[in-house]
C-alpha cells in the first residue's frame, strides 16, 4: 500500500514538531526520514503508528483516511529504537502476540511464528527468554514480530542505533533485503545519513519540523537542493566572500572531495595548510584560505605527496562542482 | 490516541475511587476536624476545645510527650541505623544476610509485640529484673518515657537503617573515587560526598520513625502507664466518651494530624529539595576490614539486631509455657494454643477473612490506580495521587474514631460489621502498593505498550496483557507489606472493633490487658510466625530484590 501524507502538522502548545510535510511514499517503496534529533522525523513516524495526535493535515494508507483509526486497529507494523520486545514472554509468545490479537487458529499461529522467525535466522531460537538475546538477536524478534502481522506498512524507528558499528552494517543489509522480498512499503528514521543513503529507495530530509528536500540518494547527494542539505549528507564547505561568489545574496558551496589541490597561484584562490588528518584511503587538509575563511579539503592517500603543515597551495573550485545557495537559506 | 469518549475504563475507575476516598477519608476527616470546633455543651461553633487542649495541662501535657518520644526515638534511631547502614553496604562484616533478614523481621513484626516483652523481661515482675534483684541490682523502669523510647527506638531504627543503605548502594563508585584522587582521606570522603549525598535518605528514613512513633497506640498504651501520649488520650477520651460527641477525641486528632503534616512539610520542602537522582553504574566499594574490625562491627551490629529481635524470641518462648491464670508455672505445654483455639479463633478467621480481602482489593486498586497516577490518564490523577498519600499522616485510631463518627447511623450503617475494618485497612495500607506500583511504572519502557497496541491489541487490553504482568513483581513487594502492616493492624482495629469483628491484634491487647500472658504470647507467636513466612516468601521470590518501604 502506498502511503500519502498532506499537510501534516504537529504541534505542542506553541511549538511546532512537524510543520505541514507532505510525502507521497510508492508501494513497496524503502522510504528513509532523515534529520538530526529534533526534526520532527520521529514524531512524523508515530503520527503514521497512531501514537501521537495528528494537529492538522491528513494521512492515507492505500487510499484510506486513518486519521481517526485508533493505533490498534491501523494493521501497521513498528520497529521500536529499543524493541520493545515484551520480557514476560518467550521469543515465540512475543512474535505470535499479533497473531493471537488476530484470532488466528493454534495451528496458523505456529507455521507462521515459525516461518517469520526463520526469516530472520531466528528459528532455533524460539523457546528463548528474551533476557537470553543478544541485542541483535531481539532486534531479529523485534523485525520478525511486526513483519508475521503482514502489516500494510511497515515503519522503524532508528532501529539499528543501538548496535555496535559491525552489526549495524550486518543489520541493514538484513533489512534491506527482507524489505525487498516481502515487497512491503516501509518508512524508516535515522539520523545517520550513511545508513539512509545505503538502504533507501528515496530519502526525506527533514530538518526543524519541515521536510527540506524529498529525492532518491543519489540526488540528495549530488544537488542538494539548500545549504542545510548539503551539509547534512556529506559534508560541503561554505564560502562568504562576495569576490568569490560574485553576488552579495549568495553563499558558495563546495565539497571536500570536489577541491583540487593546485600549485599555489594557479587556483581559484591561494591558502596554506593549517591541519593534516591522515585517514587511511583519504587525507583531509585544514586549509586557511587568503581571505581568512577556512575550508576542508579531502583528496584520496594513493600515489601523493602529503602536504605539510604551514606549505602554501593553491586551491582550485571546478566550475560544475560549485553549487550557490541563498543566504537566506542559511542554516 | 486519546479516545474522545470521557466514559472510558480509566475515568470511570478514577470516578469511583475518587468517590470512595471521599467517602472513607475525607468525609470522616472532615467530620472530626468540623466536630472539633463544635462546643459539647451548647452545640455552637466554637474555639474552645482548642483553648482548653493548649491551656489544661492534662491535655496539653500529651503533646508534650508525644513530641519528647518522636523527637528522642527519631535522634536514637538514627544514631543507630546510619551506622548499620554503612557497615552492612559498605563493609564485608559477616552474617550480611540473615542479620539484614532479622533487621527486617523485628520491623515487621506486630508492634506492640516488642513492649509486652520488655515488659516480661524487665517490668516489675520481669525474669531480669527477678533474676538481678538477690544481687540487690535494681533495674531502671522500663514503665514510661524510658521504656517507650527504648522500645521505638529498637522497632523503627531499620526505616532509618533501609533507607540509608539504599542510598548508599546508589552512589556510583567514580563519585567517591574522585574524590580519593583529589586527595581527600576516608573519613574526609565519607563526610564531603557520601553522607552528603546520602542525607536526603537518611532524613526520610527518620521521618517515617518520627511519624509512625507518633502515630503508634499499642506500645505507649502498654508500657507507658502514666506517660499519656495522643493517641493514648485520644484512645481514652473517645471510650470514655462513647455515645457522646467525641468533641475532645476530634480536637486531639487534629493535633496530632497537624504535628505531623507539618514534620512532613519542613521533610519535604527543606530537606529533599537537595535530593539527588542517582543511579550507580558501577556499584560503590565495599571496604575490606581486618580481622578485627569485621569482628567488632558484626559483633555492633549482631548485638543490636539480637536485641531488636529478643521480642519475637521471648513471644515464641512464652507461648508454649505452662500458665495457670496470669501466673507463668514451670514446664512446658501447649495450654495456650488450645486456649486461643477454644475461645479466640473467631478473632484468627477474622484477621484472614479481612486481611485476604483487603489485599484483593489493595491489588486491583494499586494496579489501576498506580497506572492512572503515573499516566496522567485523566485529571483526576493528581488528585487521587494526593487522597491516596494523605493517610500517611492520619494516625490508625484518629482514621478509626472518623469512620466510628461518621457511620454509626443510618443509613450508612457500618460500625460493628467487619466491612467497616476492611475500609480502614484498605485507605490506610493503600499506599504501600501504589507507591511500589508507580516505582516499577518508571522502570517500565512505554514503547513495549505501544508495540503491543501496533501488534493490535486494544489500550485496555494491553494494559492486562502486557503492563499489569511486568508490575507484578514491583506491586508485589508492596503488596507483602501491606499485608504483614494489615495482619498486625491494631490502632484502627481497637476503634472499630465489636465482640464479634474482632482481630488477632486486639485479642493481644485485651489479653494482655486481662493479664493473659501465655494467651497473648501464642496469638503473637501466630502473627510473627505468618509475618515472617510472608518476608521469606518475598525473599525467595524476588531473588533477592528489596523490600521498598
Amino acid at each position: 500500500m502506498g502511503v500519502n501524507i498532506k499537510a501534516i502538522t504537529k504541534k505542542y502548545d506553541d511549538f511546532i514538531a512537524v510543520n505541514k510535510a507532505n510525502l507521497d511514499i510508492q508501494k513497496g517503496e524503502f522510504f528513509t526520514l532523515l534529520g538530526p534529533s529534533g526534526c520532527g522525523k520521529t514524531t512524523l513516524l508515530r503520527m503514521i503508528a497512531g501514537f501521537n495526535e495528528i494537529t492538522s493535515g491528513e494521512i492515507f494508507v492505500g487510499g484510506n483516511k486513518i486519521n481517526d483509526t485508533p493505533a490498534h486497529k491501523r494493521n501497521i507494523g513498528m520497529v521500536f529504537q529499543n524493541y520493545a520486545i515484551f520480557p514476560h514472554m518467550s521469543v515465540f509468545d512475543n512474535v505470535a502476540y499479533g497473531l493471537k490479537a488476530r484470532k488466528i487458529s493454534k495451528a496458523d499461529i505456529k507455521e507462521k511464528v515459525l516461518h517469520a522467525l526463520d526469516m530472520v535466522e531466528m528459528r532455533d531460537q524460539a523457546t528463548k527468554e528474551p533476557s537470553e538475546l543478544s541485542g541483535g538477536q531481539q532486534q531479529r524478534v523485534a523485525l520478525a514480530r511486526s513483519i508475521v502481522i503482514h502489516p500494510e506498512i511497515l515503519l522503524m524507528d532508528e532501529p539499528l542505533s543501538n548496535l555496535d558499528a559491525k552489526l549495524r552494517v550486518k543489520m541493514r543489509a538484513t533489512i534491506k533485503k527482507l524489505q525487498s522480498s516481502l515487497d512491503i512499503t516501509t518508512v524508516y528514521v535515522t539520523h545517520d545519513q550513511e545508513e539512509a543513503l545505503a538502504v533507501s529507495d528515496r530519502i526525506a530530509v527533514m530538518y526543524k519540523g519541515s521536510v527540506q528536500q524529498i529525492g532518491t540518494p543519489e540526488e540528495i547527494y549530488s544537488f542538494p537542493t539548500n545549504a542545510f542539505v548539503a551539509n547534512f549528507i556529506g559534508t560541503s564547505n561554505f564560502i562568504y566572500d562576495t569576490k568569490l561568489t560574485k553576488d552579495l545574496t549568495k553563499i558558495l558551496s563546495i565539497r571536500p572531495e570536489d577541491i583540487v589541490i593546485v600549485e599555489a597561484g594557479h587556483g581559484t584562490i591561494d591558502g596554506k595548510i593549517t591541519l593534516t588528518t591522515f585517514l587511511g584511503e583519504s587525507v583531509s587538509y585544514e586549509v586557511e584560505l587568503e581571505n581568512k575563511e577556512n575550508i576542508e579539503i579531502k583528496v584520496f592517500s594513493k600515489n601523493i605527496e602529503i602536504k605539510k603543515f604551514g606549505q602554501k597551495i593553491g586551491v582550485l573550485f571546478p566550475e560544475d562542482k560549485i553549487k550557490f545557495f541563498n543566504k537566506s537559506e542559511e542554516y | 490516541m486519546k479516545t474522545k469518549k470521557h466514559l472510558n475504563f480509566w475515568n470511570i475507575v478514577s470516578l469511583i475511587s475518587l468517590a470512595l476516598l471521599f467517602l472513607f477519608l475525607i468525609y470522616p476527616s472532615f467530620s472530626l476536624v468540623s466536630q472539633s470546633f463544635i462546643s459539647s455543651t451548647t452545640g455552637k461553633l466554637t474555639l474552645e476545645n482548642y483553648i482548653d487542649f493548649f491551656s489544661l495541662p492534662y491535655y496539653f501535657n500529651s503533646l508534650k510527650h508525644s513530641l519528647a518520644v518522636c523527637f528522642a526515638t527519631t535522634f536514637f534511631a538514627t544514631l543507630i541505623g546510619v551506622p548499620i547502614a554503612y557497615f552492612m553496604s559498605r563493609t564485608n562484616i559477616y552474617f550480611k544476610g540473615f542479620l539484614d533478614l532479622v533487621i527486617m523481621i523485628s520491623l515487621l513484626s506486630p508492634p506492640f509485640i516488642g513492649a509486652y516483652s520488655w515488659i516480661l523481661l524487665l517490668g516489675r515482675n520481669g525474669w531480669i529484673t527477678n533474676l538481678l534483684s538477690p544481687f540487690g541490682i535494681i533495674m531502671p523502669t522500663i514503665y514510661g518515657f524510658t521504656g517507650i523510647v527504648i522500645v521505638f527506638t529498637l522497632k523503627f531504627f531499620p526505616y532509618v537503617y533501609i533507607y540509608t543503605s539504599g542510598a548508599l548502594n546508589s552512589i556510583d563508585a567514580s563519585l567517591e573515587e574522585a574524590s580519593e584522587n583529589l586527595g581527600m582521606n576516608r573519613i574526609q570522603r565519607l563526610f564531603t560526598v557520601t553522607f552528603p549525598l546520602v542525607m536526603p535518605s537518611i532524613t526520610a528514613g527518620a521521618l517515617m520513625v518520627f511519624m509512625t512513633s507518633l502515630a503508634d497506640f499499642g506500645t505507649p498504651m502498654l508500657i507507658g502507664e502514666g506517660y499519656k501520649v495522643l493517641p493514648v488520650m485520644i484512645y481514652d477520651e473517645f471510650m470514655s466518651e462513647m455515645g457522646g460527641d467525641a468533641t475532645v477525641a476530634s480536637t486531639l486528632s487534629v493535633v496530632v494530624v497537624a504535628c505531623s503534616t507539618m514534620v512532613l512539610f519542613i521533610q519535604k520542602y527543606f530537606i529533599s529539595r537537595k535530593s539527588y537522582k542517582m543511579n550507580a553504574l558501577r556499584p560503590p566499594k565495599t571496604s575490606i576490614l581486618k580481622t578485627k574490625g569485621r569482628i567488632l562491627a558484626t559483633i555492633f551490629v549482631g548485638v543490636v539486631s539480637f536485641i531488636a529481635f529478643l521480642p519475637q524470641i521471648v513471644v515464641i518462648y512464652t507461648s508454649f509455657l505452662k500458665t495457670r491464670g496470669p501466673l507463668f508455672i514451670s514446664g512446658f505445654s501447649l495450654d495456650s494454643y488450645s486456649n486461643i483455639m477454644n475461645k479466640l479463633s473467631s478473632n484468627i478467621y477474622n484477621t484472614f477473612l479481612y486481611s485476604i480481602i483487603s489485599i484483593l482489593i489493595m491489588l486491583l486498586l494499586g494496579l489501576v490506580l498506580s497506572y492512572i497516577i503515573f499516566k496522567k490518564k485523566n485529571r483526576l490523577a493528581p488528585i487521587l495521587d494526593i487522597l491516596i498519600m494523605f493517610p500517611y499522616v492520619i494516625p490508625g485510631s484518629v482514621l478509626g474514631i472518623g469512620l466510628l463518627v461518621c457511620f454509626n447511623k443510618r443509613p450508612l450503617l457500618l460500625s460493628g460489621t467487619g466491612f467497616i475494618l476492611i475500609v480502614s485497612y484498605v485507605v490506610r495500607k493503600l499506599a504501600y502498593t501504589v507507591r511500589s506500583g508507580t516505582a516499577i511504572l518508571h522502570q517500565i519502557d512505554p514503547s513495549i505498550e505501544e508495540a503491543s497496541i501496533n501488534l493490535g491489541v486494544s489500550p485496555m487490553k494491553t494494559f492486562f496483557k502486557v503492563t499489569a504482568l511486568m508490575m507484578g513483581p514491583g506491586i508485589f513487594s508492596g503488596l507483602i507489606l501491606s499485608w504483614i502492616s494489615t495482619i498486625n493492624e491494631l490502632s484502627s482495629s481497637i476503634i472499630l472493633y465489636t465482640g464479634k469483628t474482632g482481630t488477632i491484634a486486639v485479642a493481644i491487647y485485651t489479653e494482655v490487658v486481662r493479664d493473659s500472658f501465655g494467651n497473648a504470647a501464642a496469638l503473637s507467636t501466630i502473627l510473627t510466625i505468618i509475618s515472617i513466612v510472608s518476608i521469606l516468601l518475598f525473599k525467595f521470590f524476588s531473588r533477592g530484590s528489596k523490600l521498598n518501604i
